[in-house]
């Protein structure tokens, strides 16, 4: 719970569980980042299971501890699926990762034939259909967004000059081979080629161990361009500093392959970001209608494509102020804390009672 | 909604559009058109046109009449015209003529003609846009109508889901308000529990209250009558010690005590003289009937009593000196013989006018001078008096040493804190009279004015103060 997408999800259901009276507990193997303003216990022994009224279960990677606590707890369940990477991503340069994803899909298979009382929360309609694939009923299936930092990010407001000089792209995300790095590069340099702008590309997000190689890849790409010098990584950045990022930017452009929900797209759309990426994924459906989404690029005409969309939303004022008014009110409609916190009561109303 | 100035941008549209851009730029430049070949089995192009064959044949006889004009270089050239062929000449021209006006009759006939298959083919252009165009605005119409019908089903359809979202938040509103609702009655189902418990436990202690409140009827009927017969068992007593009294030896007590004040207080009419400085007082509160009675706390040998009898007042005197008592009653005066708190404490609330008490609270400890305090206040009528006399310990002759003369004194009760007790009993207003200078005093003939008034205030001054409280 580290500021992530999912500690966000969980610090979220926290707060709202116990606003309604119950006393929450957040369960978990390690507390690497300390969390004092929340209950935090680290036994899972059958007897303290079995205290729990409720139990969310947060699924997003293969974990044999978590198993084994669905089997003995007597509680009512609340399985919350935020994806797992199709391991094809990791094949190549992470082995490990692969097999972790592809034992992660197994387990989504195996909750599916769980027999005790339970619901599967899915935090996009492209998740709830990667369950339906897995095996999971419909009817045990909701819709609710994860809980996000969006109040943050609608307090400030995007402040970049448009129209010319140097275009500012942003992406947030760790990196990771599914994340669509490379595809960012080349649309820089096809910025540079077709229409003869400067373009700056600000990459947050930190790189695990694991995908090292991804990274060299990305490096050595970067100068293979020559696009050294217009490519900033910010790793483990300061939340002010993201903020400042988000600020001062032009343009969030998001070309991944593979998301769940996309925690970023929102938070660039509050903050009046216009958005230009990928429709991969759940991006579509959380980026919202008349949004400028496509497919992934398979060659140069793909980057000219991305490039030209880029350019026209920098340089055309009522395009790009159409984009934006349609992405903030994606944002107020849909992921408010008001919005999120009914959503989420709602699902978990049947096992709650269930459990009283 | 926000609104916007600008016309709806359709992205896709632009996307699409974007795309068609991008492949035009990157799509190769189109190659130049050949010439195109003669179709097999069809006539070859031809070589030559008509409009140059009809040429030629005019070259030809134009040749021709050169040549019929034409001789030859060896006849003198004045007698050419002898020998050229005129007529030839003049035939060939003629004909080259006619050769040049079938040309442009033939150029003509192709010029109409051309010009008539363009017409054709314009007006075929024409007809063909026409009905393209007529396509064009048929299927716009069309496609306008499903836009409309479009933008009616989702206005539909975003009613429908704005309906769906008050609904989900007034179900969450619901469920909130349930959830809170069946805790608090919980709260109050467990409220109702510990109320029966407080219930059962109140039955308990009102049995217990009543068998006690019958105890205690009984008790209060006995002691009523055991009340009843204390004054007889004192009268009883009274007489007994009146009788016995005089065979008890100089050991005991009270007669010690007796012995003491005749010796070391003064003669009663020094004693009575010194006590008439209150009698205004007692004026003023109309004391001294039946109705606004005066009682003497510590009456001791009754010289207060007695001159109140003098000066026809109604007062009694209460004392627990059986020595003190007996005096009393010998002289007639209406005594008590108790301990003064406990009788104090026996009278109803404001009972008396006036109540009295000289040189007895410097003998009391204080708590029970508080006691005294207090009850006297609450047994003197609004508007009595209370009267205590004692030893000035601002005279450091008394203070250091004479107030131990009496063996029974305790300590010297200071001026201000005799006040402050009467006020913090509630006494609407308390007064402090210095009484007695000593006669000891000293002139100022051999020492200053000013330091002869200190020793003597120090040493001679009031020996006694009073304080009047008036409730």
């Amino acid at each position: 719970m580290g500021g992530d997408a999912i500690g966000n999800d969980i610090g979220g259901m926290y707060r709202v569980l116990e606003s309604m009276g119950f006393e929450p507990v957040v369960l978990c193997e390690y507390n690497p980042h300390r969390l004092d303003q929340y209950r935090v216990s680290h036994s899972f022994s059958a007897k303290d299971l079995r205290s729990y009224s409720l139990i969310i279960y947060h699924h997003s990677q293969y974990w044999e501890g978590g198993a084994r606590l669905l089997e003995d707890a007597r509680a009512p369940i609340v399985l919350r699926f935020h994806n797992i990477t199709p391991h094809r991503f990791f094949r190549d340069c992470s082995p490990v990762s692969a097999d972790r994803c592809e034992q992660g899909e197994e387990m989504t298979r195996q909750l599916a034939r769980l027999s005790k009382p339970h619901q599967w929360l899915a935090d996009s309609q492209f998740n709830g259909e990667s369950l339906t694939a897995a095996g999971v009923s419909q009817d045990r299936i909701t819709v609710v967004p994860p809980f996000n930092r969006i109040e943050h990010y609608l307090k400030q407001r995007n402040q970049a000059d448009y129209g010319k000089g140097t275009i500012d792209i942003l992406f947030v995300g760790r990196f990771a081979p599914h994340k669509g790095h490379l595809h960012l590069l080349r649309i820089i340099k096809a910025l540079q080629v077709d229409f003869g702008v400067q373009a700056r590309l600000l990459i947050a997000g930190a790189c695990d161990q694991e995908f090292n190689e991804y990274h060299r890849e990305f490096v050595n790409l970067t100068f293979k361009l020559q696009l050294n010098g217009t490519v900033f990584l910010y790793q483990h950045i300061p939340q002010p500093q993201l903020d400042q990022l988000f600020r001062d930017s032009h343009v969030y452009l998001c070309m991944s392959e593979h998301e769940g929900f996309c925690v970023p797209i929102i938070e660039a759309q509050a903050m009046g970001l216009p958005i230009v990426g990928t429709m991969a994924g759940a991006k579509k459906d959380t980026a919202g209608p008349q949004q400028l989404v496509s497919t992934i690029p398979t060659g140069p005409a793909d980057y000219s494509f991305y490039a030209s969309l880029v350019y026209k939303v920098f340089t055309e004022q009522a395009l790009r102020s159409q984009v934006v008014n349609r992405g903030y009110l994606n944002v107020i409609t849909r992921f408010t804390d008001e919005v999120v916190e009914n959503q989420f009561t709602n699902s978990i109303l049947p096992m709650l009672i269930h459990g009283q | 909604m926000i609104e916007s100035q600008n016309p709806e941008i359709d992205v896709q549209e632009l996307m699409a559009r974007v795309r068609a851009e991008v492949e035009r730029r990157k799509a190769p430049p189109p190659a130049v058109p050949a010439r195109p070949l003669a179709a097999p089995g069809s006539p070859p192009v031809a070589a030559v046109s008509p409009f140059r064959s009809v040429g030629a044949n005019i070259t030809a006889a134009l040749d021709r009449a050169r040549q019929k004009n034409q001789v030859s270089s060896r006849i003198p050239a004045f007698i050419h015209p002898f020998f050229r062929n005129q007529g030839g000449f003049n035939f060939q021209l003629l004909h080259a003529a006619e050769l040049q006006t079938r040309q442009l009759e033939v150029l003509r006939d192709e010029l109409a003609n051309l010009q008539q298959a363009s017409y054709g083919e314009a007006a075929d252009l024409r007809a063909a846009h026409a009905d393209s165009l007529n396509q064009i605005k048929e299927l716009q119409a069309q496609t306008a109508k499903q836009v409309l019908a479009l933008n009616a089903i989702l206005k539909e359809q975003q009613a429908q889901a704005d309906s769906l979202d008050q609904i989900r938040k007034l179900q969450t509103q619901t469920t909130k308000q349930v959830l809170a609702l069946n805790a608090i009655l919980k709260e109050q189902q467990a409220q109702v529990d510990s109320l029966d418990q407080i219930r059962k436990l109140q039955a308990e202690t009102s049995e217990q209250v009543s068998t006690l409140s019958a105890i205690l009827k009984v008790q209060q009927v006995q002691h009523d009558s055991t009340r009843q017969q204390i004054p007889a068992l004192e009268s009883r007593l009274t007489d007994l010690i009146d009788r016995v009294a005089p065979k008890i030896t100089s050991l005991d007590a009270d007669a010690f005590y007796l012995a003491f004040e005749n010796q070391f207080r003064g003669t009663r009419e020094d004693i009575k003289a010194r006590q008439r400085v209150y009698l205004p007082y007692l004026a003023k509160a109309g004391a001294g009937t039946a109705d606004k009675p005066i009682l003497d706390l510590g009456c001791g040998r009754g010289e207060w009593l007695g001159l109140l009898r003098e000066s026809g007042h109604t007062a009694r005197g209460v004392d627990s000196n059986a020595s003190m008592i007996s005096v009393c009653r010998e002289l007639g005066l209406d005594v008590v013989a108790s301990d003064v708190l406990a009788y104090l404490k026996s009278l109803p609330d404001q009972s008396q006018r006036v109540i009295t008490g000289f040189h007895i609270i410097e003998h009391l400890p204080f708590p029970v001078l508080l006691e005294l305090f207090a009850h006297t206040r609450r047994v003197l009528q609004t508007g009595g008096v209370a009267i205590f006399e004692t030893p000035n310990p601002l005279n450091v002759l008394v203070g250091s040493n004479r107030f131990y003369t009496d063996p029974t004194h305790l300590r010297p009760l200071p001026l201000e804190l005799s006040k402050f007790m009467a006020e913090r009993v509630g006494f609407r207003s308390v007064t402090i009279l210095s009484l007695h200078p000593d006669v000891a005093r000293k002139k100022s003939d051999a020492l200053s004015q000013e330091f002869t008034d200190f020793i003597n205030a120090m040493f001679f001054g009031p020996q006694d103060y009073a304080i009047v409280a008036e409730n």
